[in-house]
């Protein structure tokens, strides 16, 4: 046997990775047409406009193939899209809406009041989303004016809801269909906005969209859009680093500091740092004790490391979030509200002088009844962000237990149908470790996650002032009025603890700066947004 | 004679390595610098205080290396040692009874040859949920047929070789002292099948950990190297972490497969003892 | 007569087939919680929940939930036979047209790692397993022992952050980068798929090396080599031209009797590299809950190796009569 022929056989396969370049010359896509290429990793599942899932849906909240009535821009006050003016009524309860008159579906036929009226019949009876709570009737007023009543004060609030996220359905094409979700047919992604749906290739993961000539805001400054979903975040960094796409636009999954660390000073990209305006938190259950017992909470709240809780979210970026449960980047935050701080000596004070006693001396304190005492832990669930979940978990477990406090984790952990049950339908978790994203964050507040549904929030927190006060800032007839309610909310948050925030968070939405400028950054959100389309343009070549 | 002196080489080999892992895993509170669930400064590199630095929320990977030990280990056995009991007894019952329950084993062990094993522990993962119990039945569930099979065969061979008729000639009675008789002859295929099944149910259940379908809250290395990847350790380049488990496992893995290999070449399989 | 041990061999897969297609039935009535939420997914089970339970119990009856068991499994039956495997609900498409899909990928992996690995592996395996002496083959034994107990995703986290992360001489990830044609398309998958192949080709090679070594140290003892030996032939000859041929068919068959693993390697393989291929379908599937899926793809793959078996089981039967029905355990 030759040692020799063995040799150059090893030789081979060790070197067969090795051969040839990273990218044929010429191959990198986009690279000659006014394209802007997107990398995200949000999946491509669906392309349903009525739908906001995977990446189609999720694009949509920025103007893309579909027009919003109105938008926000960079947590400003909203701006007229489709709906070119309103008028709230002095009691609050109607919103009349007049709307552009000359804007035309992508397959070509005008939109019309009959649309209009389609769509938020839509949302009152079949969608029944929160965007819109509490309407009652829609009224055709004139040819491009619609009147929308509510039950309740709510017309302002509805209008800054449903800013981004609402927008207008073609009726023609959706009036037949029983279950939009599950509808197949070819033209569930025409809308009128400023780009349309051209193709998507399943291989390479990318869908193709193209700017529309004759949109009613005039004709986007990027001619072709690719959106490319990508894996995992390091995938999509390393993308963006060798320039196979321009930007990132992730929402609902910001790049956290692990991953843009490669791209500290790499030509032509900017990391684009910003403060989150989500936040990872800890809420309460109050449907049982001891979640129900404010010195409990209290208590949980001196007993968390909190250093700690930042550094695992955010890596050297998360910084020790405030008492007032409302991220830095929001509208309202109070920047006087002190940080959180650990003091498990204070805690355990707390937990004594309500009856937490541990009278059999297992080293973990009983109820005041004398009942056993184990509180059990629900994480949110959802694949991306589990790893972060369990190990916050791991801190929480630890730092309750440093107090007497015996802690386990529930088993809707590896069952989604529990949890589902759990978290939307029952509500009976006992500590609740998630998120609020920067969507909710946007308007409704982290609030809304924590408030029970009686009083309009997703969560469980029935207390009296907490539930006056977040009906109030719903209520709210102009921003002036929001701001004072949001200033009331967090002093309520820092006092009766319904929930806690575990960071403030630094997120990252980098891009490039080599083949386009222009950009314009949101806060939260990046530089994929609904400005994007008219501000960004192609670098002059120099040829 | 060549042969056996490789084999008990390696067969040495083997076990020295598994008693290093196993003393490792008996010693590991008194080896570990730390307690491998205290947290500190995350991301940090291998330093004099941590040797093998730490991981994302600051607990000290050697320490989590050394108790992983355990649970490795531990899930390895204790899967194998169902996997080679299963297989043993139902390799036993249907070579020796024969007839319809041997038919009837072998359709059953013939299915569970076939499934793929390693897809079926993902779908099972999801409809069970995680969880050591739900990590026990998808490594458990097919891997014993391999077994059966080979015990069933032996047992065969052993009838064919007139064994079997002339205890029950000599009126040995009840099956209870079949078993005393037969096992002690298959004992040597039975041990390297266990230390072989050893080495797959370590990989699955490093596999299973590895996605995320073990048991969240244990420390196997598999786990370790969970988190490694997905909380980017791999992509930041942060080797102390993600090198490590992988040299742990394939080390043990190693041990187990050298003492399995080895006992297979020197001992044969046509022998009978009585 | 050989064909009669053929035939037994098809009702055993087909046996198989049916136990597996039953399995995702059994499974998807007897785990805890609402069978509908399996069928119309999370996200509209629970928006139907609250919003529209009339609406809900309609479905209920439209997919006959509410029908003894026995007849939802006839109709279960039914469906598969059909080709009707449900929609995801993940990607609202046919189950089947998304799974097919993924598999040409997997494959695309898989068949030519098996394929080299097993042209590799034999060639090194049977001159290892022929010169027990040499101490290339033992070397060469240690190593591939010791590739087969690292863990493959291990090597593969080893070699996607030397040379993607670190090097970036390959893709982090990925099939394609898009938009390519002709001859760019083809050399950027050839570039995607270089490392998830290499490492699954070296496994095979390291597998069917040590089949190949023991298979040709069993026939190396046989008598007929020792009496071609004593007519006079060299070594080398008559490990070509008698051990070889000997040792060929029930190599081919472990081969396809392997495919199994195989399939099960490329998995782990896909999710590291984002390859997306059937691995990476199925761990999503997993943790989306998307059962509809998870379930065809067990189906498909299960079918893959049945195919592989039988192919093995035919080419015992054809090629040689005297094994039949009694293969080499290695």
């Amino acid at each position: 046997m030759n040692g020799k022929k063995l040799i150059a056989i090893l030789v081979l396969l060790l070197l067969m990775p090795g051969c040839g370049p990273a990218m044929p010359p010429d191959a990198k896509p986009g690279a000659r047409r006014n394209e802007l290429r997107i990398g995200t990793t949000l999946p491509h599942t669906q392309f349903n406009a009525m739908t906001e899932e995977g990446a189609f849906g999720k694009m949509n909240y920025n103007s893309f193939t579909q027009a919003p009535f109105v938008e926000t821009q960079d947590h400003v006050q909203v701006k007229p899209y489709f709906a070119k003016s309103w008028e709230v009524s002095p009691d609050n309860r109607e919103l009349l809406l007049t709307f552009v008159d000359n804007a035309v579906w992508h397959d070509g036929r005008p939109v019309t009041a009959e649309d209009v009226k389609f769509t938020f019949e839509y949302f009152k009876n079949l969608r029944k989303s929160t965007y819109l709570q509490h309407l009652q009737q829609v009224e055709i007023v004139g040819a491009d004016k619609v009147k929308l009543i509510f039950s309740q004060p709510l017309a302002f609030s509805a209008l800054n809801k449903m800013s981004t996220f609402v927008f207008v359905y073609p009726k023609h094409i959706w009036e037949k269909v029983d279950n939009p979700r599950a509808y197949k047919g070819t033209d569930t992604t025409i809308g009128c906005g400023p780009y349309r749906f051209l193709s998507y290739d399943q291989a390479s993961q990318t869908s193709h969209y193209q700017a529309v000539d004759n949109h009613f805001r005039g004709k986007p400054t990027i001619d072709y859009i690719s959106v490319r979903s990508f894996a995992t975040h390091a995938a999509l960094v390393m993308a963006l680093k060798n320039g196979e796409i321009d930007a990132v636009y992730d929402y609902g999954n910001p790049l956290e500091a692990g991953v843009v660390g490669v791209l500290q000073g790499v030509a032509s990209v900017e990391v684009g740092t910003s403060g989150d305006p989500g936040n990872y938190q800890l809420s309460f259950g109050f449907k049982t004790d001891p979640s129900r017992d404010i010195a409990f909470r209290r208590a949980v709240k001196y007993a968390l490391n909190y250093p700690l809780m930042a550094s695992t979210i955010g890596g050297y970026h998360g910084a020790v979030a405030g008492g007032g449960i409302i991220a830095p980047p929001n509208r309202g935050f109070r920047a006087d509200m002190p940080p959180l701080r650990q003091d498990k000596e204070k805690a355990g004070q707390l937990l004594d002088g309500a009856g937490y006693v541990d009278r059999d001396h297992d080293g973990f304190r009983e109820l005041p009844n004398g009942q056993p005492l184990e509180v059990a832990v629900t994480i949110r669930f959802g694949a991306a962000q589990k790893p972060v979940y369990l190990r916050l978990f791991e801190i929480l477990q630890r730092d309750l237990q440093d107090i007497g406090v015996r802690v386990r984790l529930d088993g809707s952990v590896n069952n989604e149908s529990l949890w589902s049950k759990r978290t939307a339908v029952d509500r009976d978790y006992e500590l609740y470790l998630g998120f609020t994203n920067a969507g909710i964050a946007s308007y409704d507040s982290a609030a809304y996650t924590l408030v029970s549904v009686a009083a309009g929030g997703w969560g469980t927190c029935d207390l009296p002032e907490y539930e006056a006060a977040f009906r109030q800032l719903l209520a709210s007839r102009n921003y002036a009025e929001y701001d004072r309610q949001m200033h009331v909310l967090q002093q309520f948050n820092d006092e009766l603890v319904p929930g806690i925030a575990l960071c403030w968070n630094q997120i990252f939405y980098p891009y490039r700066t080599d083949r386009f400028n222009g950009w314009i950054y949101y806060l939260g959100w990046g530089v994929v947004n609904n400005q994007t389309w008219y501000q960004v343009k192609p670098v002059e070549q120099r040829q | 004679m060549l042969n056996l002196n490789f084999a008990l080489r390696d067969r040495r080999v083997g076990v020295a390595i598994l008693a290093a892992f196993l003393s490792v895993a008996v010693l590991a509170p008194l080896l570990s610098p730390y307690d491998p669930h205290a947290m500190g400064v995350p991301y940090l590199s291998p330093s004099s205080a941590h040797w093998l630095g730490t991981n994302d929320i600051g607990q000290d990977i050697l320490s989590e290396l050394l108790y992983g030990a355990r649970i490795s280990l531990f899930i390895g056995i204790t899967a194998a040692a169902i996997i080679t009991l299963v297989g043993m007894m139902v390799g036993i019952v249907a070579g020796y009874l024969g007839g319809k329950t041997d038919w009837i084993l072998m359709a059953i062990c013939n299915v569970a040859m076939v499934l793929p094993s390693f897809p079926l522990a993902i779908v099972l993962a999801a409809y069970l949920g995680g969880g050591i119990k739900s990590l026990m039945i998808s490594i458990c569930l097919t891997a014993w047929s391999g077994t059966a099979l080979v015990v069933r065969a032996s047992v065969l061979q052993l009838r064919s070789a007139g064994f079997i008729r002339t205890l029950e000639a000599m009126g040995a009675n009840s099956v209870r002292i079949m078993f005393w008789h037969i096992v002690p002859n298959i004992s040597g295929l039975v041990l390297v099948k266990a230390a072989l099944a050893v080495c797959s149910a370590m990989l699955a259940e490093a596999g299973l950990s590895f996605l995320g379908l073990g048991a969240e809250t244990e420390k196997s290395w598999g786990a370790i190297l969970h988190y490694a990847f997905f909380r980017n350790g791999v992509f930041n380049g942060y080797w102390w972490w993600y090198l490590p488990p992988v040299l742990c496992i394939s080390l043990c893995i190693t041990g187990f497969m050298l003492l399995g290999r080895s006992r297979r070449d020197s001992a044969s399989e046509h022998e009978v003892r009585s | 007569m050989r064909f009669r041990h053929l035939a037994l061999q098809m009702v055993k897969y087909t046996f198989v087939a049916w136990f597996v297609i039953s399995l995702n039935f059994v499974l998807s009535r007897l785990v805890p919680g609402d069978p509908l939420i399996h069928l119309l997914g999370e996200a509209d089970y629970y928006y139907l929940l609250l919003a529209e339970p009339a609406a809900l119990e309609a479905l209920r009856e439209k997919y006959g939930l509410g029908d003894p068991l026995v007849q939802q499994y006839g109709s279960y039956l039914a469906s598969s036979l059909r080709g009707d495997f449900g929609y995801s609900y993940q990607f609202a498409r046919p189950v089947l047209e998304l799974v097919l899909f993924r598999l040409r990928w997997t494959l695309l992996l898989v068949v030519p790692a098996v394929a080299l690995g097993a042209l590799l592996g034999g060639y090194l395996g049977a001159k290892a397993g022929w010169d027990r002496e040499s101490a290339v083959g033992r070397h060469l034994t240690a190593v591939f022992i010791l590739i087969n107990s690292i863990p493959p995703y291990g090597l593969a986290l080893l070699l996607l952050s030397l040379l993607a992360f670190w090097l970036g001489v390959l893709p982090v990830g990925g099939m394609q980068t898009g938009g390519l044609t002709g001859w760019a398309y083809i050399w950027d998958i050839g570039l995607h798929l270089v490392l998830p192949l290499s490492i699954l080709t070296l496994y095979k090679t390291a597998y069917h090396f040590l089949i190949m070594q023991s298979l040709l140290d069993c026939i190396r003892r046989e008598e007929y080599v020792l009496t071609a030996a004593a007519k006079g032939l060299s070594q080398e000859k008559i490990l070509w031209r008698h051990g070889l041929r000997n040792a060929l068919l029930p190599y081919i068959a472990t081969i396809c009797m392997q495919f199994g693993y195989a399939v099960a390697g490329a998995l782990m393989l896909e999710i590291v590299f984002s390859w997306d291929g059937m691995g990476t379908l199925v761990y999503q599937a997993v943790l989306s809950k998307d059962f509809p899926v998870l379930q065809l793809s067990f189906l498909v793959i299960s079918f893959c190796v049945i195919a592989m078996n039988l192919l093995a089981d035919f080419l015992y039967a054809v090629l040689d009569p005297r094994l039949r029905g009694a293969y080499v355990e290695s």
